[in-house]
């Protein structure tokens, strides 16, 4: 299978945004949810998952707040802010826009 | 935005709450690996694998912490401080350095910083008036000097015809006596001024009233203004005293006000005690042949300096057209105000220069230094960059090193150069009470850019090199021969050379120039020195022994007799101008008979016995006699200078010289004598003139009345018998600048002496920080090569033998440092003759002495290390290899 492609630090934001506003989770299990939900097709390593989710909590859309975990021990669960969720329909409203017009242009039929 | 309410809390805690976040950062990753270690092992692998795939998969746990740690906000200010602890804690760990280093930086911003701090108030410090780059002196200009005094007349005519500038003033030092009755009379040290003195300076009194124009009328009642200090010392700071009257002088005068305390500025004026207004009568108005004022001006709004000087030299053109008996040789300028004369200022910038080389020379010895402690750490380097320090981090952090170093060192340097400096404030510059040496911000400031600049150039180099190295190299081969390789072995031999040539040259300049003081001061001045004690009187205008000439013509004569029956006197002698304390005063054109062209001498009035007193040879004719008294003919003794110029080949005994303007009245030439030579002439003050003229006492007359007396005894013994003498005579006349002649010379001197001292102080610090470098960079290097020397040892090699290879090395980049030394010293001396051409010359002999130290010393610095080097027992260097 070819090489998926990069993720850009932009897109990547949009998505933990989006899947913490479904419900709060702990790091571990967003880059499960990433892996199963897009089927493998989008590459994060986990090192560049940590450091994306700190970014976005120093800028206020998420916050972090310890609670247990289903391990027994303590975790630290990311959840959406309110800014974060107005923050999230925008990007998700622009994002939507862009691939329309995107596939738009490739829908072009050659004549 | 919404967003702020959790983005600055979350913000606070990243910087505040630091470790705590580093914990989190921690559990939250080692969290991640357990969770994946679980999924791992659900699917089937070994505890040990699951947990190890888990860390792959994190892309190396500390990287996303490191990556996770640069998000943070102000991270450059977070890695900065932990920079510096990291200096910190590293400086601590290898004390010999870190003591040494420091040393050097203390050594060498301490040393600039300060003479820094001596030298401001004569280099950078302006005047504390407002604008003071608006204020001018006017001098009168002649092919003897650039800086004469003007006449009472030509001054009011510059002042009605000048268009250039605000104010014009002119000013003369005079004494002036206190003498209330009943208290002993004090001389005061006085500021005559013109009316407009105090509006062009433009600093408003503490109390009272400056005095103005209206008070500098011809009749005017006397007024005087006090100095903060005088008024002090005298009146206790009693701000009733505005309003009194003092006795100044035999007559009253009202005290109108009194002064701030900068003011004073004593290293430009002197320690004034009062200012008084010319109040100039009519005639001494259009006195034009008496020069004696200095002439300051304040420049009009938008006026140049250039403007000014073209426009007086026109009005002095017109002033010249008028009169047509003036000196046609003369000729004005404008100059700027500077607070000591030129040459002064000029020795002290080349002084100023030279304590660069010694920081110059401590910034080499850092080099050293550091280059020998990267090379300790070259593995520490290489590993670190390997590792993922980044190269750009590895060079911050060593130029974090330096700078800490640096600074530490300047702080420390700060408070010493301080203290220096008000040890050299107190011991040289007591006379000069005022005078306030202080650490400024400017020095500060200074310091701490030398220091910051230092750190900066030789901290990076060397760390540069050494990240540039290639980790395996590194790690397979000896480390320390990574820093013997060719590049850094040649960068330490150019560090060698660079220190001796430095300091070379700079020896080569402080020798010159303190010898060149030394030679000034030790002038053969033309008459003994040791054994005379002079002291001054000030005649009063009234009283029963003044008015008439014939009266004080008597009065100087027995004053001179009853100086004479002092027991222990040999000779006594009263003249119009203290020779032995001071200089001439007062220098006339004399018109010489047969020639058009009027000539400048030093006219000085005095009893027969004065050249006995001073002991000054005759060298043609004779000297006075008590026959050459009033009503006789006038007769004028020159000096050797003048007779040489003005008759060169003939007999200038009998030849006429007389004064301008009417009436002549010729005097004979009846004797010549030696020249009088005063010890700091051409360094720091010009003469007006090389000749020499003197009158008999008794046929002149004058007002300033200098006591001369040539003593066996110990001066002390005298001066109260002299005061007695005199107080028999007049009990309200004081007695003052009673001092012996050897004294004032030395007082004179005194700046000469400072600047001497202080540069041979640092010379001397210079060469043993450069001795000190070349010693600590040849130990390490010698010591880098302990295990091919042992080697060689063991393999049979005589001591003598490796002795000789460390030396041959040593001589050779010894010979090259003194070969660039000895160049530069050359050029430097030649800088120095061009600044000061009256200076003169050091020996040849000290010359090739002072180079043949600094080589034996960089010998010395080289064998040591050497000599320890042969004497290594090969066995244990083998073994450490």
């Amino acid at each position: 299978m070819s090489k998926p492609p990069d993720l850009v630090q932009g897109t990547l934001d949009l998505l933990l945004l989006k899947i913490l506003a479904l419900e709060p989770l702990h790091g571990w299990a967003i880059s499960q949810r990433l892996k199963q939900v897009s089927g493998d097709e989008l590459q994060v390593s986990d090192g560049t998952l940590y450091p994306a989710l700190h970014k976005l909590e120093l800028s206020g859309w998420i916050t972090a707040e310890w609670k247990t975990s289903e391990l027994g021990r303590r975790a630290t669960f990311y959840s959406l802010t309110r800014a974060g969720r107005r923050h999230l329909e925008q990007e998700a409203a622009h994002w939507h826009r862009l691939t329309s017009a995107i596939s738009r242009v490739l829908a072009l039929k050659e004549t | 935005m919404r967003r702020w309410i959790y983005a600055i809390p979350a913000r606070l805690k990243a910087i505040l709450l630091r470790q705590r976040i580093e914990r989190d950062l921690d559990d939250e990753l080692a969290f991640h690996v357990a969770m994946q270690t679980r999924a791992n092992a659900a699917e089937g692998m070994s505890d040990a694998d699951a947990y190890r795939r888990a860390r792959i998969e994190l892309d190396g746990v500390e990287q996303t912490k490191e990556r996770s740690r640069d998000v943070v906000p102000l991270r450059w200010a977070r890695d900065a401080m932990q920079d510096v602890r990291y200096g910190l804690r590293s400086l601590r760990k290898s004390p010999r350095f870190t003591i040494a280093a420091v040393l050097t930086v203390v050594l060498g911003v301490g040393a600039n910083a300060t003479i820094f701090s001596v030298l401001n108030p004569l280099l950078f410090k302006p005047l504390p008036y407002p604008e003071p780059d608006r204020i001018v002196n006017v001098f009168r200009t002649s092919p003897q000097s650039d800086r004469w005094p003007h006449s009472m007349a030509n001054y009011l005519d510059h002042r009605a015809r000048d268009t250039v500038f605000e104010h014009l003033a002119a000013i003369n030092w005079e004494d002036t006596s206190l003498a209330e009755p009943g208290q002993p009379a004090e001389r005061l040290f006085t500021l005559r001024t013109t009316g407009n003195f105090f509006a062009l300076f433009g600093v408003a009194p503490l109390f009272g009233r400056t005095y103005t124009d209206a008070d500098d009328q011809t009749g005017a009642a006397e007024v005087a203004v006090l100095s903060y200090g005088f008024w002090q010392r005298r009146f206790n700071g009693d701000p009733a005293i505005i309003g009194r009257s003092i006795r100044l002088n035999a007559g009253n005068t009202t005290v109108v006000g009194v002064m701030p305390r900068d003011f004073e500025y004593p290293l430009f004026w002197g320690n004034i005690d009062i200012w008084r207004p010319f109040a100039a009568s009519a005639e001494q108005r259009q006195d034009r042949g008496n020069n004696f004022l200095r002439e300051f001006a304040r420049l009009k709004p938008g006026v140049t300096l250039e403007q000014a000087d073209a426009a007086m030299k026109a009005v002095d053109k017109q002033i010249l057209t008028e009169n047509a008996n003036l000196d046609r040789r003369g000729g004005i300028r404008v100059a700027e105000l500077s607070l000591v004369n030129p040459v002064m200022r000029r020795m002290s910038a080349f002084a100023f220069g030279l304590t660069f080389l010694v920081l110059l020379i401590a910034c080499v010895n850092l080099a050293n230094l550091q280059l020998a402690r990267t090379a300790a750490r070259a593995r520490e380097f290489a590993i670190r960059g390997a590792i993922g320090g980044g190269k750009g981090r590895l060079l911050r952090q060593s130029l974090t090193d330096s700078l800490v170093l640096s600074i530490v060192g300047g702080a420390i340097a700060i408070p010493l150069s301080f203290w220096c400096t008000q040890l050299i404030a107190t011991r040289q510059f007591a006379d000069l009470q005022g005078v306030r040496i202080t650490l400024e911000p400017a020095t500060l400031a200074f310091a701490l850019a030398c220091a910051v600049i230092t750190g900066v150039i030789f901290g990076a180099v060397p760390a540069w090199l050494a990240s540039r190295s290639d980790i395996n190299d590194v790690l397979k081969q000896n480390p320390q021969s990574m820093t013997a390789g060719r590049g850094p072995q040649r960068f330490r031999q150019g560090l060698i050379v660079a220190e001796i040539a430095f300091a070379l040259i700079m020896l080569a300049g402080a020798v010159s120039l303190v010898r060149g003081l030394q030679r000034i001061t030790a002038v053969d001045p033309g008459w003994r020195v040791d054994g005379v004690l002079a002291a001054r009187l000030n005649l009063p205008p009234v009283g029963p022994n003044y008015t008439t000439p014939e009266a004080r013509r008597t009065f100087f004569q027995t004053l001179r007799d009853r100086v004479a029956e002092i027991p222990g006197v040999t000779h006594a002698a009263v003249s119009s101008s203290s020779v032995p304390t001071g200089t001439f005063s007062t220098s006339t054109a004399f018109l010489i008979e047969g020639r058009t062209d009027p000539v400048l001498a030093y006219n000085e009035r005095v009893t027969p016995e004065y050249f006995a007193t001073l002991q000054l040879p005759l060298r043609r004719g004779r000297l006075f006699t008590p026959d050459d008294r009033f009503g006789r003919t006038p007769v004028i003794v020159i000096n050797e200078a003048m007779a040489r110029s003005l008759w060169p080949g003939e007999d200038p005994i009998g030849k006429r010289i007389g004064n301008r303007g009417g009436n002549p009245n010729w005097r004979e030439v009846v004797g010549v004598v030696g020249d009088i030579t005063f010890p700091s002439f051409g360094a720091s003050s010009s003469v007006d003139t090389q000749f020499q003229a003197f009158q008999p006492l008794a046929q002149t007359g004058t007002q300033f009345v200098n006591i001369l007396l040539r003593t066996d005894r110990e001066p002390d013994a005298i001066t109260s018998e002299l005061r007695r003498v005199v107080s028999t005579l007049d009990r309200d006349l004081p007695v003052y600048g009673l001092m012996t002649a050897r004294a004032s010379e030395q007082r004179q001197t005194a700046s000469l002496q400072l600047l001497a001292n202080v540069l041979a102080g640092f010379a001397a610090l210079g060469l043993l920080l450069a001795a000190l470098g070349i010693f600590g960079v040849v130990s390490y290097s010698t010591a880098l090569r302990a295990g091919e020397l042992g080697m060689r040892m063991a393999l049979g090699a005589r001591q003598s033998v490796v002795l000789w290879m460390v030396l041959k090395q040593g001589v050779s980049l010894t010979m090259v440092g003194a070969a660039v030394g000895m160049a530069g010293g050359l050029a430097l001396g030649r800088v120095l003759s061009s600044l000061m051409p009256n200076l003169p010359a050091p020996e040849v002999s000290i010359v090739i002495g002072t180079f043949a130290f600094m080589v034996f010393v960089a010998l010395a610095a080289f064998s040591i290390p050497a000599w320890r080097a042969s004497k290594t027992n090969p066995m244990l260097v083998l073994r450490h290899e």
